[in-house]
């Protein structure tokens, strides 16, 4: 496991979700319910971010084509989406939100 | 094979039905016949990162997906002929397919501009994935790019070639870029967007004449201007490619809203066919089309609705012939530069419009009707907030001007407030 710092758990809002960058990827950390997740921020479908797409209750929209995924398990849920959005172990130390991303290649 | 169901063009339309064939549980044969050689790909990505970065064709759906829903893809089967009355297509080959029902996914062709002086492949233009492949070729740093026309995929071009290293002009004959598609407060946003990127943009000409100049082209304007171009592009919009529809005698709704009659079913007036996407013409209450939409949105939907229809016949349940249905608002979007604009509902026919700021290069334009209902809206750089600027569109009514125009007042905010105030009351003032 490659545990990487990303930013301060309070700086990740509610409900919502900011986009991150680690290890070269792109990366969604979203809280719901007081629990950090994240995502691969590129949607699978086209080119577009997820942490600017809109979340509601445990899924996000892509802002483009409002394919839908579930972010705790990076589901396809509705819209043009097929394939599954890759999801990554997160935990909080210290304050911070640590998220797992294998090195690539 | 017993015959099943025969769609006829493998673009976007064609090929969601096929698999929404599927996923609606039909369980006959399904046969996608397309005439570009390829396997169905994603059309938008054409005018920009195609152009822009590897040249790729991005797929549909991945290409294993089709033999394992049980679809027969044909990307290189033409169809020539439909006859109605004996339910077979006739291919190009001489071959022909029966069908139990036929689906009409045929698409557009560019409208292209006709000069005397030219011959044809002189003119390019931006419809598929042969014509993308051409631009990709000739959209060389420094050269000199004539684009006739400011329509949408004309401008996602321009904006490529732009970054590609050319240097771009736009004609557009309209006093504005993008006239039927967006409001004036949107085009003058757009056209800020290109000027400040170094695009020419010359509003409310046209070229008269167009001639081969070695190898390049001269061209004089309607008002007398001329100028050299390496390369002359079409952005002048799409024709729907309705030529198999109209021999085979199906009904159709005459220019300039030209495309083959549909009901909300996506039925034409022929028994088991189906016309969907950007040939389609929706039969409202007047008995013909006003509005037929030519967006990837439009066949998604139909494409799905078609689907689901095909499959109640095959249960026995064949509703009545119905107006197409008072619909979800349409939507559609545009990347150029590192601009997205999206478009809910009907902004261009709006009689006013707030704006709601929110800084760096974000923000919406609501536009209401001259009733106080909202008609329409423009996001730019705002794909978060289409969720909710859709909701507001669709309530219509009740949705106060002041609080969509004042960033400090949530959406959310103004949405519960229009639906507290209900579908009768209509707080803006509508005399401007």
């Amino acid at each position: 496991m490659v545990w990487c710092q990303t930013i301060k758990f309070e700086d990740v809002p509610e409900g919502d979700a900011v986009s991150v960058c680690v290890e070269g990827e792109p990366l969604a950390l979203y809280k719901l319910d007081g629990r950090v997740h994240a995502t691969h921020d590129i949607c699978t479908h086209a080119k577009a971010h997820l942490a600017e797409g809109f979340v509601s209750g445990d899924c996000v929209e892509c802002p483009l084509h409002e394919g839908v995924f579930h972010i705790p398990t990076g589901r396809p849920v509705s819209g043009p989406v097929s394939i599954p959005i890759q999801v990554y172990p997160v935990r909080i130390e210290e304050g911070m939100v640590l998220v797992d991303v294998p090195p690539s290649g | 094979m017993t015959p099943g169901v025969v769609i006829v063009g493998a673009g976007h339309a064609g090929a969601r039905c096929a698999h929404a064939l599927r996923q609606a549980g039909y369980a006959g044969s399904v046969t996608l016949l397309g005439d570009e050689g390829a396997e169905p790909y994603e059309r938008p990505p054409l005018s920009k990162s195609f152009l822009l970065e590897d040249g790729r064709l991005a797929p549909i759906a991945p290409a294993a997906s089709y033999a394992a829903a049980g679809i027969v893809l044909r990307p290189s089967a033409r169809a020539i002929a439909i006859d109605p009355a004996a339910r077979r297509v006739d291919l190009a080959d001489g071959a022909s397919i029966d069908y139990r029902h036929l689906v009409l996914a045929t698409g557009s062709v560019a409208r292209m501009p006709a000069f005397t002086g030219l011959e044809p492949g002189d003119v390019l233009a931006l419809r598929n994935a042969a014509d993308a492949a051409r631009l990709r070729k000739v959209l060389r740093p420094g050269q000199r790019v004539l684009l006739i026309g400011g329509g949408f995929v004309g401008l996602e071009v321009a904006a490529s070639a732009t970054r590609l290293g050319c240097r771009v002009t736009v004609v557009e004959k309209q006093p504005r870029l993008l006239p039927r598609a967006v409001s004036a407060w949107a085009a003058e946003r757009v056209l800020a967007l290109h000027a400040g990127q170094g695009v020419e943009v010359r509003l409310g000409r046209a070229p008269v004449d167009i001639v081969r100049a070695g190898p390049a082209f001269r061209y004089v304007l309607d008002d007398g201007t001329q100028g050299e171009a390496d390369v002359v592009l079409a952005g002048m919009g799409a024709m729907p490619d309705v030529a198999l529809a109209e021999r085979a005698g199906l009904a159709m709704n005459p220019p300039p809203v030209h495309g083959v009659l549909v009901d909300a079913a996506c039925r034409t007036s022929a028994q088991g066919i189906h016309a969907i996407g950007d040939i389609a013409a929706p039969r409202d209450a007047s008995g013909g089309c006003r509005i037929r939409l030519e967006s990837w949105e439009n066949a998604e939907r139909q494409a799905a609705r078609a689907a689901a229809a095909i499959v109640r016949a095959e249960q026995g349940d064949e509703p009545s012939p119905a107006e197409a249905a008072a619909d979800e608002a349409p939507w559609f979007w545009t990347d150029q530069f590192d601009m997205n604009l999206q478009i809910v509902g009907w902004p261009a026919g709006a009689t006013r419009y707030v704006a709601r700021e929110a800084g760096a290069g974000k923000a919406v334009g609501f536009h209401f009707d001259a009733a106080g209902v909202l008609v329409g809206a423009e996001l730019f750089n705002s794909g978060r907030d289409r969720r909710i600027v859709r909701q507001l569109v669709a309530a219509g009514r009740g949705v106060a001007a002041a609080e969509l125009a004042d960033p400090a007042v949530p959406l959310a905010t103004a949405l519960r407030n229009a639906q507290q105030r209900g579908p009768a009351a209509a707080p803006n003032d509508s005399r401007s």
